[in-house]
């Protein structure tokens, strides 16, 4: 059972392949009495009900997530902080270790597709509750993102079989074997060879900084691989996922940091949580003005919330500040070149100042991943 | 070209990655590791 979580083991892929095969060879008969979207329904349906652990908390989550967008949907989009807070709060109950009812796998990420979800149902239309089923639960992303846009998902949805093609075999088995490379092979050498062997507990701090790099790379073969895979497989079954990483560790700013690495969670909290919230922040009295101020607010806020979806331990909330006060820094900065200011990496040659900049963002990321990791010796 | 040389690195990777993952597992006592062996030499009766 253990190994049919999404990517956790071979039983998954032999699962997921022959689903695959199926939809590929039976296509043309299927599409004569059964639509894509249903078939793709009934799969995630069995898929949850055999092969997930405490599916029936899932099952029951679902339920109530789409009663709520139900009663949003029907009484025309009214109000809209009432159903975030109501969609959110099994999480923050699992966040805080309250509520053993909504234990669900994947709570972190199904929360954030809902409130997306019923945000753009208001400009993009309504979703049936197969398609809402389908969007939430989709095994690939099921765990660990991306995290999808519902309006995106119901597009491939509905060109359903159109969008099984040899050319998307290729294009997704292209993007698989990456993700594969990278969270088999790289990421299990970097943790066999480099990080686990490294005492976490150690106060030098050669293996603090030794630990942090460790970390660094660890994370991003593990995880751009897992998303890699994620993508790779969406694709092969014609729903094409976005991707998650684009080379984050060449970015010259936090900014741009942020549009390589986990793109679908910044791209996420940009849409509906920094935007909503700088906006709602003009409205203080005491902060008329000063839009610096409410930027730079906006964006510590947003990290912080960034490591508190993370987990609720010291180490996830500093990290997301951190990447917060970095945000700023970069920010003030920008700001201050546009007024006049001198920019001081001007002083270099283009090539060794954009070199300058990624080794600035590289360490900065370093530290704040350190404190993220959790293998913090202080 | 550049496809072909990227894929060809990438499956030369995963084979060499898999083939070493597979060896290490298998074959403790290669590394140097003590390892109670299970097989039975039925000559040593003799």
């Amino acid at each position: 059972m253990g190994n049919m979580l999404p990517f956790s083991g071979l039983d998954f892929f032999i699962l997921i392949f022959c689903f695959i095969l199926f939809l590929h060879v039976f296509k043309n008969i299927l599409k004569n009495f059964i639509s894509y979207k249903m078939i793709l329904f009934v799969a995630i349906i069995l898929y949850i009900s055999f092969f997930i652990p405490h599916a029936q908390k899932i099952l029951f989550f679902l339920i109530y997530v789409y009663a709520v967008y139900w009663i949003y949907v029907s009484n025309k989009y009214q109000e809209t902080f009432f159903p975030m807070i109501i969609i959110a709060l099994p999480m923050i109950l699992h966040k805080f270790d309250i509520d053993p009812i909504f234990k669900v796998i994947g709570i972190s990420y199904i929360t954030f597709r809902t409130i997306q979800a019923i945000v753009d149902s208001h400009n993009y239309g309504k979703l049936s509750f197969i398609e809402f089923t389908s969007f939430l639960l989709f095994p690939t992303t099921l765990l660990a993102g991306p995290i999808d846009r519902s309006y995106r998902f119901q597009e491939d949805l509905q060109k359903g079989y159109e969008n099984l093609t040899l050319s998307n075999i290729g294009k997704g088995w292209d993007i698989l074997i990456v993700g594969v490379l990278f969270k088999f092979i790289f990421a299990e050498f970097v943790n066999k060879f480099w990080l686990s062997t490294i005492d976490e507990n150690s106060i030098v701090l050669f293996d603090m900084v030794n630990s942090a790099y460790a970390y660094t790379t660890y994370l991003f073969f593990d995880f751009a691989g897992y998303s890699a895979m994620a993508v790779g497989l969406s694709i092969m079954m014609g729903i094409y996922v976005p991707m998650n990483f684009n080379h984050p560790y060449l970015a010259p700013n936090p900014q741009d940091f942020w549009r390589r690495f986990h793109i679908t969670l910044g791209s996420w909290l940009t849409d509906y949580f920094f935007k909503p919230l700088y906006k709602y922040l003009h409205k203080f009295d005491i902060l008329k003005g000063r839009r610096l101020l409410i930027q730079n607010l906006a964006i510590i806020a947003t990290f912080l919330l960034m490591g508190m979806w993370n987990g609720l331990t010291w180490y996830f909330i500093f990290s997301g500040f951190l990447f917060g006060i970095f945000s700023a820094i970069h920010n003030i900065y920008v700001v201050y070149v546009k007024k006049g200011g001198f920019d001081y990496f001007t002083i270099f040659p283009n090539i060794i100042a954009l070199n300058l900049k990624r080794f600035l963002m590289l360490n900065g990321a370093v530290i704040a991943l350190y404190f993220f990791s959790g293998r913090v010796s202080i | 070209m550049k496809y072909f040389f990227r894929t060809f690195l990438i499956y030369l990777l995963l084979i060499i990655g898999f083939s070493f993952i597979i060896i290490d597992e298998n074959i403790d006592d290669l590394s140097g590791q003590e390892v109670e062996s299970t097989v039975e030499f039925v000559y040593e009766a003799f």
